[in-house]
């Protein structure tokens, strides 16, 4: 008898809709890239349409796991078959078809999810250190896209929040999935909004959660972002072009977006990091990798104050171009190791 | 721009005949003429006696008329400077401090309300820095109506200036309410005189919470500081005025607009009206039998149709008249205001909702008594009492004593 989902939040049948896919993308995921760029027609198409068929045909059996996944994969692998018989198919396409197929062989039944995000939150720990608060994942359906977009203009119909207060037993972080469009390009999305999740939301000591805060969304989602970008390799060699390649597109579509309060953190919160680091590169004549880090290590620290959010956006406002002297200075003792960032943090408020 | 292609033409083929010139500018042989002829000194005719048009003419002083063509290149480039805009990051960063702004309304303390503003102001400054290069750095750009609108004075109809524009004067409302500091009256009228000069845009529907949330802060400055002095009956007459004139911007900025400029005269700072003004007084007696009086208007709904008046002028906007009443008039309307301020001095409640909604109550006890000499008072006390409270629900900008 099949065991209950491992996410309590989800359906059986939606669940193992999520695993089928999840696990044939996980399988993939070294080809994930290539699969998303031919993705929009032909015969790479309709290898994704027979995998979402199957997927929902498997969703109706109520078997456990190993079995579910292992059905699909070999669903999927008598359609890849049939498909590569076809004597018009490219070379190119060919190659991406017979590779999946091999690669997909491979698929096994364990949540590829959780495996993704003890992978991320083990990093995240690290970085934290006794300042990280536990946290478990769950996951959940949505029943729209969560920016109301579509297909192939945003592949990314996936989202992740992390409930404030944490509970005693440490923090939940929830991915939310679009199910009905759950596609490859979101499997390689994960990775950004977990590593958003743990950087910015999971180890945060502050008042409050506020989806418009340009320190929580934006500053240190710019920091998310350079965290990731440093990780995916440590994370899975294999999967990190297409996790780095999808955190990019991501970002691009998220900061395209002004129309939405969190959209304006975002956007805002950016800037201030790309002003930071301007001004490390500057002031300090640091390389931009070495300010890179200065930045990031900067937001992380100043996430572990427990300190009223606004106090963290007020100091964030403050990074305009050019950085105001006061802050300068403040700013140079910091790196040069004179005062910590709660000091930071408070001379820039008793500027207010 | 014919004159500088006529002497850039001139400059480039430096002897020429008119008809020469002609082909490389857009001006006709006659202008050509008199523009050669305004350039003497640089340009000359090589034959004076000659036909205008058939004469030979040449450059004289090329690197004069070269300093003659970029003076004029800079002049025009000067007239022709690029409209300022906002450019779409500063967009972001103002809507940024709008909602910063508005989470002050709800703040929990004094000192958060204190960040948040200083927050919004950098966002706003960085802003203005951005939009007018001459407010730089961005940490000394000065966030005045008068300065933005001097600097932006050439476009003052477009909806993001005007946006900018209310987002200052918003910052500035908000730190002065955070900080517990009267904004004098005259600065008020005078803000609100700045906007009346634009009212189309400020009707743009993207504007319309934001100019709401101005009124709301205006409103705020008219709030007495210390409610508790002052009698229940001027209370009430001040919260219904503010608040009539707060829901006119639902229906048209242009007339809220212009009653917030008696109002703001009559209850900022400095006020107009006298302390103690209550609901009804006696003026005095006209040779032809009738009184003058001033009165809340809303008594004058529940008169029956026999106690004849007429308006004479608004004291307040929609809330206080002087009105010329027939002697039935005027006892009738003496008997129920004292009905009523009797009723709110004994009030126990110290809130503008809750005053107004007790008004609300008493209006329809002495509209029963009204209707037994006329049944039409019923219908219209109801509709004054229906819209007190409206009023009475209304949400309002945060007492300081009540958020602090």
């Amino acid at each position: 008898m099949p065991g209950p989902p491992p996410h309590t939040d989800l359906e059986p049948w939606m669940w193992r809709s999520l695993l089928a896919r999840a696990a044939v993308f996980h399988a993939t995921r070294t080809r994930l890239s290539a699969l998303c760029d031919m993705s929009g027609g032909g015969a790479v198409q309709g290898a994704l349409r027979d995998l979402e068929m199957w997927a929902k045909e498997c969703s109706l059996q109520d078997v456990d796991d190993e079995t579910l996944v292992a059905w699909v994969v070999q669903q999927w692998d008598a359609a890849l078959t049939r498909t590569l018989g076809m004597q018009y198919l490219d070379a190119a396409t060919r190659d991406l078809l017979t590779e999946l197929q091999e690669l997909v062989r491979r698929a096994c039944s364990a949540d590829p999810f959780r495996k993704i995000f003890a992978g991320i939150s083990s990093l995240a720990s690290a970085l934290y250190g006794s300042a990280w608060r536990s946290a478990t994942l769950c996951v959940a359906h949505i029943r729209s896209h969560p920016r109301g977009g579509t297909l192939p203009l945003d592949p990314y119909p996936v989202t992740a929040t992390t409930p404030w207060p944490p509970g005693d037993s440490g923090a939940k972080v929830e991915l939310q999935i679009f199910c009905d469009e759950f596609g490859p390009a979101a499997y390689a999305a994960l990775p950004m909004l977990l590593t958003h999740e743990c950087v910015c939301h999971v180890p945060a000591r502050q008042d409050r959660a506020k989806n418009d805060s340009a320190f929580a969304e934006g500053f240190l989602d710019w920091v998310a972002y350079f965290f990731l970008d440093q990780w995916a390799g440590k994370l899975d060699t294999g999967f990190a072009p297409a996790v780095r390649r999808h955190a990019r597109e991501l970002r691009h579509l998220l900061t395209s977006r002004s129309d939405t309060p969190e959209g304006r953190a975002r956007l805002v919160g950016h800037e201030a990091a790309e002003t930071l680091l301007a001004w490390f590169e500057d002031a300090c004549h640091l390389d931009p990798d070495e300010g890179r880090v200065r930045v990031a290590q900067l937001a992380v620290q100043l996430n572990q104050i427990e300190r009223p959010l606004h106090e963290k956006d007020y100091f964030v406002s403050r990074l305009g171009s050019p950085i105001p002297p006061d802050l300068q200075v403040a700013l140079r003792d910091w790196e040069a190791g004179r005062i910590p960032a709660d000091a930071l943090l408070c001379s820039a408020a008793v500027a207010a | 721009m014919s004159t500088e292609r006529v002497l850039a033409a001139a400059a480039a083929l430096r002897t020429f005949t008119v008809d020469e010139l002609a082909v490389f500018c857009d001006e006709q042989p006659s202008a050509i003429v008199a523009i050669l002829g305004e350039a003497s000194g640089r340009i000359e005719r090589t034959d004076a006696d000659a036909d205008p048009v058939a004469v030979k003419w040449r450059v004289v002083d090329l690197d004069a008329l070269r300093r003659d063509l970029a003076a004029r290149a800079q002049g025009a480039q000067a007239l022709a400077a690029p409209r300022c805009t906002i450019s779409a990051s500063s967009t972001t960063r103002l809507l940024l401090a709008e909602q910063t702004l508005g989470e002050c309304a709800a703040a929990q303390s004094a000192a958060e309300r204190r960040i948040l503003v200083a927050t919004a102001k950098n966002h706003l400054r960085q802003v203005v820095a951005s939009t007018l290069p001459a407010e730089r750095p961005w940490w000394s750009a000065e966030l005045s109506l008068q300065r933005l609108d001097e600097a932006i004075g050439r476009e003052p109809d477009e909806p993001a200036f005007t946006r900018l524009r209310l987002d200052v004067v918003l910052a500035c409302l908000v730190e002065c309410d955070v900080a517990g500091h009267r904004v004098p009256a005259r600065d008020l009228v005078d803000t609100v005189l700045r906007f009346q000069r634009h009212p189309a845009v400020l009707e743009h529907p993207q504007l319309r919470g934001l100019v709401g949330r101005f009124f709301d802060l205006v409103m705020a400055q008219l709030v007495p500081k210390d409610r508790s002095r002052v009698p229940a009956p001027d209370r009430l007459i001040a919260a219904v005025a503010r608040r009539r004139v707060r829901a006119q911007v639902e229906h048209g900025v242009d007339a809220a607009m212009h009653s917030l400029v008696p109002l703001v005269q009559n209850l900022g700072e400095h006020r107009g009206l006298d302390r103690e003004q209550g609901l009804y007084h006696l003026v005095g007696h006209l040779p032809d039998g009738r009184d003058r009086v001033v009165v809340y208007t809303d008594l004058l709904q529940i008169l029956p149709r026999q106690c004849s008046w007429q308006p004479a002028a608004e004291l307040l906007p929609g809330t206080l008249v002087e009105a010329v009443t027939e002697p039935e008039a005027t006892t009738q309307l003496a008997h129920c205001a004292e009905a009523l301020e009797d009723d709110l001095t004994r009030s126990p409640f110290g809130s503008d909702a809750a005053l107004i909604g007790q008004a609300a109550h008493v209006f329809q006890e002495l509209a029963e008594q009204a209707a037994v000499l006329d049944g039409t008072v019923r219908a219209r006390s109801d509709r004054t009492r229906c819209e007190l409270l409206t009023l009475a629900k209304a949400r309002v900008w945060p007492a300081r004593e009540e958020a602090s």
